[in-house]
This record gives structure tokens, C-alpha cells and sequence, in this order.
């Protein structure tokens, strides 16, 4: 019994020190230790947010390469075999041998099925036993790409590599460029936006680009895979979705079609250089007093600066350029106390370093038990007396306002001034609406 | 080679998983990636079950897996232990620790030395070759062979107490489209044919603390296959008879309830007999006549497991006159019956496109099940 209860107290000692890292010990995916020992019941795998990419791209079939779970559940997402284009959206389980022995021939064959039943680009998601038994999933496709006309490329969506899900994102957009077969022919006057252009300012900077004579081709929501050879064309990237990224730098390294990641930015200085940016990329004569948001974030700040300085806050949604918002909250004077990184990627860096020269060192961590999370502050330095504020839905730490997730999303879908703001505004409804907000 | 173009088959560790996881005051957990679980909370939301197992994931990492540490599940478990509303802790097995050889059963029987007040079960089924089947036949057994009261004097249940004579209903499980209204109508029979009242339902409408009188029943009923080794084992240990059989159609039923007057040696109420023939005769009759009208219409097609696709086809093929013939009526799965559109389709196993949000459906087993099922037939037929 004293053994068991010495492993308890092990285990709570341990827990500030293991299980909360600092964002300076992050370095990777696997830095990003779980909150709580266990997740209720989980999160998704990239393979499920890689599918929901997909299913949304016109023209790509899809195989799943995995066990019965991953092909089962993965109809949830594609729950028609034959999509709405004549897509194809299959599945590989291996079998017991297959699991032993590799699974190269029997792939082979269902991809050449596949291209006899017509499909002419296939996404193959590999997912985790496949991975673990270290197929050489990618040398099948070129092999399979070899001797056909269709196309087939692999995407590594092992869940045991990462906790989150957005690798299926980013990996899903970047792979497609791998599928696109038409080349095009530089069009001087073509922008790509990569990402939704949502919002007033998103609506502006589309009439700009169109007044100055640019032809725009947004990838956002439900595109088809003709379009990733249009963007082959385009003379500017800009990209608006973080997801996106990947995919520009793809670009930028086999098209030399530079970007600008207009999503980068928060503050209004950041956001002003990279409109002016675009702006000069493309010999336009505009400036940023076009957007009526300009004038609203800069009166906000005039008026409500005061309300952020010192504010403590931790992040619990998903918000995939947390240390992006959390860099920006920093020039605010806000102190990041517990931050939710769903995946870190290299490109991140540079926020992080930011954020760490700010003097500014948050915990950093993967929220399994959101109900729990009060058990986590416990070991969190606050100062008293200060209202505590959750970017992201959070219960049961009294005195803590917290931004739902529907309007964490919200902000998170538009773009520039506008995003900003509309961030700092619900930041600041929070905290009005919150009557008890002192802890 | 295993290329499906739709949904493929589950595996033994969602057999396992849907078993288990409709049991009210249990944890299941997963020593594996985290979003297997997340999907198979999905599919318990959509069972339409309102209490049901914990479902929760260690999640591992590469280094979990390269060094075959098993920390996480450790700790899960040390942390589970001290939630005293987890009255049983089920450890389901996962691909990655099965392919890299972790000794799961090992490891779990140091934790259940530890926590010796939590009742910990390591199951098997859990190989790449181990089919849904397996998976809910193992899950049963493992409730029959870990939890009824061993002791003589433990107290007895109340119904056992007053005087009713019970039994436990074994194989209610949620891959079968009714299959609460199933279990509901068993028990409905059971109370008017009989005056016996069933102590649990595996496991559609169980608790752990029901499964410990599971020993005291006069009677198993299983209405599958995959339940007969848990009754078996109860027959073993306890000594509790078993019946395996599902009552289809009318006279499926009647043979049921005549199995079952042999078996308890009494004999079934005969005025709630006849008034359920009666109540159903009306819809008994259409179905026959129109089945004599429209003979080119008199087709079912049955895809499913081996005992409803047997009890529907003694009543389809046997006392109706339908033929076994594809075109008409599609009986299958949730998936196949929306693709094969030209068919008129009856789901009667659950996939990812099922949703049973009506806890009250009518049922098709039983009196009920039968009179739901000429009403479906005859809205085929008469179209």
C-alpha cells in the first residue's frame, strides 16, 4: 500500500514538472505533453481531417490504408463510395499477414483497381500500422504512377506521430499539388488566394485586386483539382489560411511563385507591411486606408489599451496559430499563463521566439480534459486579483471569463485588421459580460 | 485482398468496444491512438443509449512505441482507480501495442494487485485476425466469468427475494438495428407469458451491479450465437440453464415460448398468448393476401448475421410465402439498404449511418416484431 501510495505522490510531483512543459522546451510535436494522463474519450486523427479536405476536392479519390477501425470509421466522413464528380473514396485493410509480411502487392492491386474504375488522382492516406511497419507507401504510388496515366500520392497520417489533427490539413493541401497534371503558363495578372477570403476586408482586398486588373483564384472550402494547376499560373500567392502554408512554400520552391502570409499578421503594424507588401508585389497604388477596419482596430486601441495590460489568459480551443495570437497579445502587454498547441511545426519558430523574447513563458500543452482544466491552474503563477480569460470555452474555474469556441473560430475565419479586431472586441465583450471575473 | 468499396467488416476490438460499451457504470480504456475512441463514442451517441460506458484513450507517441514503455496506460489506470463512480475497468486492446507485442494482460495483472477494490479486465480479441463476432462473444464471456457473486452469502436480489422468477437476457447488443426495442419486447413477453423478469441485459440495459446476480437467474436467454459461451460459463459455475433462440415471426415465437415452457416446466400465460395472436392476426392476414395478389412482388433478400437472417427467413420464406430472390425487399445494413436504391430496404444492422434516436421503435422480434414486420412488407407490397 505505501509503494502505491509513493507512486501517487510520484506521480503528483511529478506533474508540473512533466506534463507542463514550458513553450521554451518545445521543439517539436513531441514535445507537447498530454494535460492529463488520459484523454475522455480522444481527439481526432489527422486521417479524419485529411478525408474531410478531400471529400471537399473535386476530381481526387481517396484510400484509407489501415486497419478495420480506420477504414470503418472512416465512412463517417466519406460515407458515399462514389462521390458527387465520380470520385472514388475507398479503403485498404490490411490483413494478418499484410501486418507481418508488408502490404505492397495487395496495395498495388487495389490502386490499379481503383484506376480501372476510373479514378484518375488518388490521395493514399496512410494511417498508423501501416506507418509503424514502415511500408514504403510513397515508393508504391511513384511505381503505380510509373506504368498509368493516373496519379496517386501518400500522405503520412499516423496519429502516434503527432496529437492533433491539422497535419491533415496541411499535408492534404501541399499533396495535392503533387496530383495536379496541368502545368500552366505564368499569368501576370493572376493572384491566388490560398484560404477563404471571408469578412468586409476580405471582400475589399478581392474588389482591389479586381480594380487593378488581377484576376483572383481563391482556394477555400469545395475546389476542384483543375484549380491546383491554375494556381501553377499565378504570380502571387497570398495565403490567408495557416493550413495553407505548406502548400505556398511547395509553390514558391517548384514555380517560383513567391508568398505573402497575409495571415501572419495581427498587429497593426504587421498587418500594414504585408498588405503594403502585396501591394508593391503586384505595382498597385493603394494603401490600407481602404479598409474600414483600419479605422475601427486603431480606435479600439486608442480607447481600450488599458484593458488588456497585464490581463492573464490561457488558450483551450483549437486555435492553430495559437503563438501567432499569443506573440500579438504579448506586444498588449497580456500574460499567456497556459497555452493549447494542437501540433507544432517548424514555422512556428518564429513566434515562439518572439514570445520567449517578450520574457514570456507559457505552459504549453495538449488539453484532453477541458473539465479539468482548473486542476492544471492550480500549479499556474497568477497574480490574484486579476480577471483570468479563456480563449476558448472553459468551466469550472470561478472568476474566469472565457470566449467561446464558436467566436474563437469566428475571429480565426477572417482577415487582417478586421481579424484583429474582431478578436480584441470579443476579448473585451468577455470581460464586460463577465460580472464575477476576479479570482 | 482486403480493398472494400464500402464500409468494411469491424473488427474483434469493436466487437469488443460495442459490447462493452453500453454497460451504465463502466470505463473502457484504450492503450492506443486517441482517435479510434473518438469515433467510437460517435457510434455509442448514435446507439440512442443515454447511460453508457467511460470511453477514454492513453493516446501513445513514438517513443511510447519504441521503447515499449506502458506509462500512460499506468497512469490512466492509477487515476481511473480513485473515481469511485467506475464500479468496473475494461482494458481494450489496440493495433500498435498488438503489433509491437506488448504484453497488455501482463501488465494489467500488476495494476489489478494494486487496485484490488476495481474490478480490472484485460481482454482478449484483440489479433488482426479476430472478427466482431469474436469480439462481442469475448466480451460476454468475460461478464459471465468475472462478475456474478461467487459467495453464498451475498444478498440475494430483491426480485429473488420476493418470489419472481428470473433470467438474464443475453446477446442485446448495438451493431443490430432494434436492438433495445428487441430486448424491450423479450421482456415484455417474458413479463406476460411468464411473470418473470429479466436481472440484466447483456448489455444494452446493464450495470455492473446487476451483472453480480447474473448466477441467481432460473434461466439464460441468448439471442445470439455469440452469447452462448457466457451462458454456458454461467451454466458451468452456476448452474443456471441457458436457451439460445430469437423469436421471429409468429410462429417463431410461439416455438419460443414453447421451448421455454419445457425448460422452466411451467406453462406460458395462454390469454396473453392469444391476445398478442389475436392483436397481431390483422396484419398477418393482409400480408398473406396480398403476398397471393402480388407474387411478382413476393421477394426479400436477407444480408446480415447468421440468427436474424435465420429467424427473418422462417417467417419470410416459411410461414409467409416470400421468396429469396433480390429486386424487391432489401433487408441489410444501414449503408447497403441507401445504396441499393432501387430495392425497398429495411436496415437491420447498424453502421456509421444509423442513428436510433427513437428509443421507442417497434421491435422485430417477438409479437411486435412480427406484426412491424408485415406492416413494412405491406408497404412494399401494396405500392
Amino acid at each position: 500500500m505505501k509503494e502505491i501510495e509513493s507512486r501517487h505522490n510520484e506521480s503528483r510531483s511529478n506533474f508540473a514538472n512533466r506534463k507542463l512543459n514550458r513553450l521554451s522546451e518545445i521543439n517539436s510535436n513531441q514535445g507537447i505533453k498530454f494535460s492529463h494522463s488520459m484523454a475522455e474519450p480522444g481527439s481526432h486523427c489527422p486521417m479524419h481531417t485529411a478525408l474531410a479536405v478531400t471529400q471537399r476536392v473535386k476530381g481526387v479519390s481517396s484510400l484509407v490504408v489501415g486497419m478495420p477501425e480506420c477504414g470503418f470509421y472512416s465512412r463517417y466522413v466519406m460515407d458515399q463510395p462514389v462521390g458527387k464528380h465520380g470520385e472514388l473514396h475507398y479503403v485498404y485493410v490490411l490483413d494478418s499477414n499484410e501486418v507481418v509480411f508488408g502490404c505492397r502487392d495487395g496495395l498495388q492491386e487495389a490502386l490499379r483497381i481503383m484506376i480501372q474504375d476510373g479514378a484518375e488522382a488518388i490521395m493514399v492516406i496512410m494511417t498508423c500500422i501501416p506507418a509503424l511497419i514502415g511500408e514504403d507507401i510513397k515508393e508504391i504510388t511513384e511505381e503505380i504512377n510509373a506504368e498509368t496515366s493516373a496519379k496517386a500520392v501518400c500522405i503520412d497520417m499516423a496519429h502516434f506521430k503527432r496529437n492533433g489533427y491539422e497535419s491533415g490539413f496541411y499535408e492534404v493541401y501541399q499533396a495535392l499539388l503533387s496530383l495536379q497534371q496541368n502545368n500552366k503558363q505564368m499569368e501576370t495578372h493572376q493572384v491566388n488566394l490560398l484560404g477563404s477570403l471571408l469578412g468586409n476586408e476580405g471582400v475589399r482586398l478581392k474588389e482591389i485586386l479586381t480594380e487593378n486588373g488581377f484576376q483572383t483564384v481563391e482556394l477555400g472550402g469545395s475546389f476542384s483539382l483543375e484549380d491546383m494547376g491554375v494556381i501553377t499560373a499565378g504570380r502571387l500567392n497570398i495565403v490567408i489560411s495557416i493550413h495553407m502554408l505548406p502548400l505556398a512554400r511547395s509553390l514558391e520552391k517548384e514555380y517560383d511563385i513567391p508568398y505573402i502570409f497575409l495571415g501572419a499578421g495581427y498587429s497593426i503594424d504587421d498587418i500594414t507591411e504585408l498588405y503594403q507588401s502585396i501591394f508593391n508585389a503586384l505595382e498597385i497604388k493603394e494603401c490600407v486606408s481602404q479598409f474600414q477596419s483600419y479605422e475601427h482596430i486603431q480606435s479600439l486601441l486608442q480607447e481600450k489599451a488599458g484593458s488588456f495590460n497585464n490581463l492573464p489568459y490561457i488558450a483551450t480551443a483549437v486555435i492553430p496559430d495559437v503563438l501567432g495570437v499569443c506573440a500579438f497579445l504579448g506586444t498588449l502587454s497580456m500574460k499567456p499563463l497556459l497555452l493549447h498547441v494542437e501540433e507544432y511545426n517548424e514555422w512556428m519558430k518564429e513566434w515562439k521566439t518572439e514570445i520567449l523574447a517578450m520574457g514570456q513563458n507559457p505552459y504549453t500543452t495538449y488539453i484532453t480534459k477541458r473539465e479539468s482544466v482548473a486542476q492544471l491552474l492550480e500549479q499556474v503563477d497568477k497574480e490574484d486579483n486579476l480577471p483570468l480569460l479563456s480563449l476558448g470555452s472553459l468551466k469550472g474555474v470561478p472568476g474566469c471569463c472565457s470566449v467561446d469556441d464558436r467566436k474563437v473560430r469566428q475571429f480565426g475565419s477572417l482577415i487582417g485588421y478586421e481579424r484583429t479586431h474582431q478578436l480584441l472586441n470579443t476579448i473585451l465583450h468577455s470581460l464586460e459580460e463577465s460580472e464575477d471575473a476576479i479570482i | 485482398m482486403p480493398l472494400y468499396k464500402i464500409v468494411p467488416e469491424s473488427s474483434g476490438r469493436m466487437g469488443l468496444l460495442w459490447t462493452l460499451g453500453a454497460i451504465k457504470d463502466a470505463a473502457i480504456l484504450e492503450f492506443g491512438s486517441m482517435g479510434h475512441m473518438l469515433y467510437a463514442e460517435k457510434w455509442m451517441s448514435q446507439t440512442g443509449l443515454q447511460k453508457r460506458s467511460r470511453l477514454l484513450s492513453t493516446h501513445l507517441d513514438e517513443k511510447d512505441i519504441a521503447l515499449g514503455i506502458v506509462k500512460r496506460l499506468e497512469q490512466s489506470v492509477q487515476e481511473l482507480a480513485k473515481d469511485r463512480e467506475i464500479k468496473a475497468l475494461f482494458i481494450l486492446p489496440s493495433s500498435v501495442p498488438e503489433m509491437i507485442g506488448i504484453d497488455i494482460e501482463a501488465v494489467c495483472d500488476q495494476l489489478k494487485e494494486d487496485y484490488t477494490h476495481l474490478p480490472i479486465i484485460s481482454l482478449g480479441a484483440g489479433n488482426f485476425k479476430a472478427t466482431k463476432s469474436q469480439g462481442i462473444e469475448e466480451a460476454l464471456y468475460q461478464l459471465a466469468k468475472h462478475f456474478p457473486n461467487k459467495n453464498d452469502d451475498s444478498n440475494p436480489r430483491a426480485a429473488t427475494q420476493s418470489g419472481l422468477r428470473t433470467y438474464n437476457l443475453i446477446g442485446s447488443i448495438c451493431d443490430m438495428a432494434r436492438f433495445n426495442s428487441d430486448a424491450r419486447e423479450i421482456r415484455r413477453i417474458m413479463k406476460g407469458a411468464f411473470h418473470m423478469e429479466a436481472i440484466c441485459t447483456l448489455t444494452s440495459d446493464t450495470g455492473v451491479e446487476e451483472l453480480k446476480y447474473m448466477g441467481e437467474a432460473d434461466v439464460s436467454l441468448v439471442l445470439r450465437k455469440e452469447g452462448v459461451k457466457a451462458a454456458k460459463e454461467l451454466e458451468r459455475t452456476f448452474g443456471v440453464p441457458y436457451y439460445y433462440g430469437a423469436p421471429y415471426g409468429y410462429e417463431g415465437t410461439l416455438g419460443w415460448i414453447k421451448e421455454l415452457e419445457t425448460l422452466l416446466g411451467i406453462q406460458a400465460e395462454s390469454e396473453f398468448v392469444q391476445r398478442e395472436l389475436e392483436e397481431g392476426r390483422y396484419a398477418l392476414e393482409a400480408c398473406k393476401m396480398m403476398l397471393s395478389y402480388r407474387r411478382d412482388k413476393a421477394k426479400i433478400w436477407i444480408v446480415g448475421n447468421d440468427d436474424i437472417k435465420q429467424g427473418v427467413s422462417s417467417f419470410a420464406y416459411g410461414e409467409l410465402r416470400f421468396r429469396p430472390e433480390q429486386g424487391a425487399i432489401l433487408m441489410a445494413n444501414a449503408t447497403k439498404v441507401k445504396q441499393e436504391k432501387q430495392a425497398f430496404g429495411i436496415e437491420i444492422e447498424r453502421t456509421t449511418e444509423s442513428y436510433n434516436y427513437n428509443r421507442y421503435e417497434s421491435p422485430f422480434m417477438g409479437f411486435r416484431g412480427a406484426m412491424k414486420l408485415c406492416s413494412l412488407w405491406l408497404d412494399y407490397l401494396m405500392d
